[in-house]
């Protein structure tokens, strides 16, 4: 059994590098090896167990984190297959690579109860990710493939240089109409099957307080409603898709 | 041996159906509305009454409320049988291209349940199809579950990666005898409407029955099958293999492939009550069994015990 719950022990106000908090990991790993695992904070190295209540979970291949994140930054940015699950905000690079790799994340799916920074799935390369608040500037940079679903709002630069993946979003971002194409509606069952596949991880997860409605609501209402598909980004060849509700 | 047993004055003879171990898997056809799922359904379980010519059998098992199907759209699931899985895969994949990405909202997904380990037996879908998409498709992995979406002109055709392969049994059967057509027609689509309420099996043949059931081989040396001349009426004085009695004139067929061997007897079950309860004026007379002497399947399916 590989899950774990990661309950925020202070607020935290300096950058926290969260990339080594990974399931791959932890796996074999007793819980006091976890909290002896070090954490980049400021300039200074704490381990897990300084800033978290660690305790073992019964879901397996599950990360749960609990409290205010949004100054750890990089949060399963290696993250190739399980779910990781974040009850509040985070920060920036969420689900980015680090250092000089090529890819993010990479496999499985990643759920956050509040909004995110900057440059979230910078380089995604596969998986989902859900996003119930709102999100920073550059989100789906350079994603290479995956689904990202953002029920709030959105900064500036969304989906530069993506080259495939779906975006699912409440409204049309800001987009330079030389690299994004007009919004297109059409018809698809692809979503009403993605809606019915995330409902019930959703109801299961918003039974044990994880606030999802707001996600719940957009994939309920592309089902429903007309949608429109803006396909981008054309100044790398890219095809990747925003599906949004308003345009 | 058992004796016969009559029930509402048709006779059960103590005899079995043969049946034969066979490839199979089961699909499920979504469409916007009904009637779309009911083309596509058409299309593509047609000319699937036998492995003999069409090789493969393949019909609607049933069908889906839109709370049953993977998209939320009305359904219909549909089960397929041959030989081999190379025969499987080929008639899968050419049928679910020229029958269900043809037709209009349509959408195609695996409907036998996902088994951890995954079946290493699988029959290609998306995994064929998206090259349709001409470098347009896109994948997406939904909880562990590959999906193709494939750009067509009246939007995307949506599909599943592939879909597993099965180990089933085909060949069931229940003969229904008679005085004259409208008695045995009677009772077969009693027999059918019954089955077709018994989940995991399909009775491939028009209307769910064949009135040219076959025997092995052929004085033809090109033909392994030909036709059943025990039960052909014609030959009844010239076939010394004949095995209608005096007051029979009509034999129709119903063959049962299923997924497993309680979906069989179960649907054979339900259709020798049905076939017997419809024989209001008495003149469906008996229902027997074809079977090769038991050399050729293993499963052997004896009348008086599947009714139990």
């Amino acid at each position: 059994m590989n899950g774990w719950t990661f309950e925020l022990k202070p607020k935290v106000e300096k950058d926290v590098d969260a990339s080594p908090i990974h399931l791959d990991t932890f796996k074999g790993k007793a819980i006091d090896e976890v909290r002896a695992i070090p954490l980049s904070i400021g300039k200074e190295i704490c381990s897990i167990g300084d800033l978290f209540l660690v305790k073992k979970s019964n879901q397996n291949n599950t990360i749960r984190l609990e409290g205010d994140l949004s100054h750890f930054h990089h949060i399963a940015s290696a993250q190739q297959r399980g779910q990781t699950i974040v009850c509040g905000d985070v920060g920036d690079y969420l689900a980015a690579p680090t250092g000089a790799r090529r890819a993010g994340m990479s496999g499985g799916r990643l759920i956050v109860s509040g909004s995110a920074g900057d440059a979230v799935g910078h380089r995604m390369r596969r998986g989902e990710i859900a996003i119930n608040g709102s999100v920073g500037n550059l989100l789906a940079a350079h994603m290479v493939a995956g689904t990202i679903i953002v029920a709030g709002e959105v900064g500036r630069n969304c989906g530069y240089a993506m080259r495939r993946g779906t975006l699912c979003l409440s409204k049309l971002p800001d987009l330079c109409p030389k690299r994004f194409g007009k919004p297109t509606q059409f018809q698809t069952a692809f979503f009403s099957l993605m809606q019915k596949q995330w409902q019930e991880e959703l109801q299961t997860l918003g039974s044990v307080g994880v606030d999802l409605s707001e996600i719940t609501r957009l994939l309920d209402q592309i089902r429903e409603t007309h949608f429109a598909s803006v396909r981008g980004d054309f100044a790398v060849g890219g095809q990747g898709e925003m599906i949004v509700l308003r345009y | 041996m058992s004796d016969s047993v009559t029930i509402n004055g048709v006779q059960i003879e103590p005899t079995y159906a043969e049946a034969f171990d066979m490839k199979a898997t089961r699909l499920v056809v979504t469409a916007d509305d009904q009637q779309w799922v009911n083309d596509a359904v058409a299309a593509m379980t047609g000319f699937g009454t036998s492995v003999i010519a069409c090789g493969i059998e393949i019909a609607m098992e049933q069908p889906l409320e839109p709370e049953r199907t993977p998209d939320g759209r009305p359904g219909a699931a549909i089960l397929a049988f041959a030989v081999s899985s190379k025969e499987m895969e080929k008639q899968i994949t050419r049928r679910a291209g020229q029958c269900v990405l043809t037709c209009p909202t349509s959408a195609l997904y695996a409907g036998i349940a996902a088994t951890t380990p995954k079946s290493q037996q699988r029959i290609p879908i998306g995994k064929a199809l998206r090259y349709f998409g001409d470098g347009h498709q896109i994948s997406k992995v939904i909880q562990g579950r590959r999906f193709w979406r494939i750009p067509v002109m009246d939007g995307e055709f949506v599909c599943d990666h592939d879909v597993a392969q099965v180990d089933g049994i085909g060949g069931g059967n229940i003969i229904l005898l008679g005085q004259n057509v409208d008695s045995v027609t009677r009772g077969c689509r009693a027999a059918v409407k019954a089955m077709r309420n018994v989940p995991s099996v399909i009775m491939p043949f028009p209307g769910g029955v064949t009135r040219s059931g076959s025997k092995v081989g052929s004085k033809y040396a090109t033909l392994f099958a030909s036709t059943n001349d025990a039960y052909c009426p014609t030959l009844r004085e010239t076939s010394p293999a004949s095995l209608l009695r005096d007051a029979e004139t009509v034999a129709m067929e119903i063959v049962i492939d299923g997924l497993s061997d309680a979906a069989i007897r179960d649907a054979m079950r339900a259709g020798i009550f049905a076939a017997c309860q419809s024989n209001e004026d008495g003149t469906l007379r008996r229902i027997t069994a074809g079977n090769f002497g038991g050399n050729l399947g293993r499963h052997h399916y004896h009348l008086i015990e599947v009714i139990g």
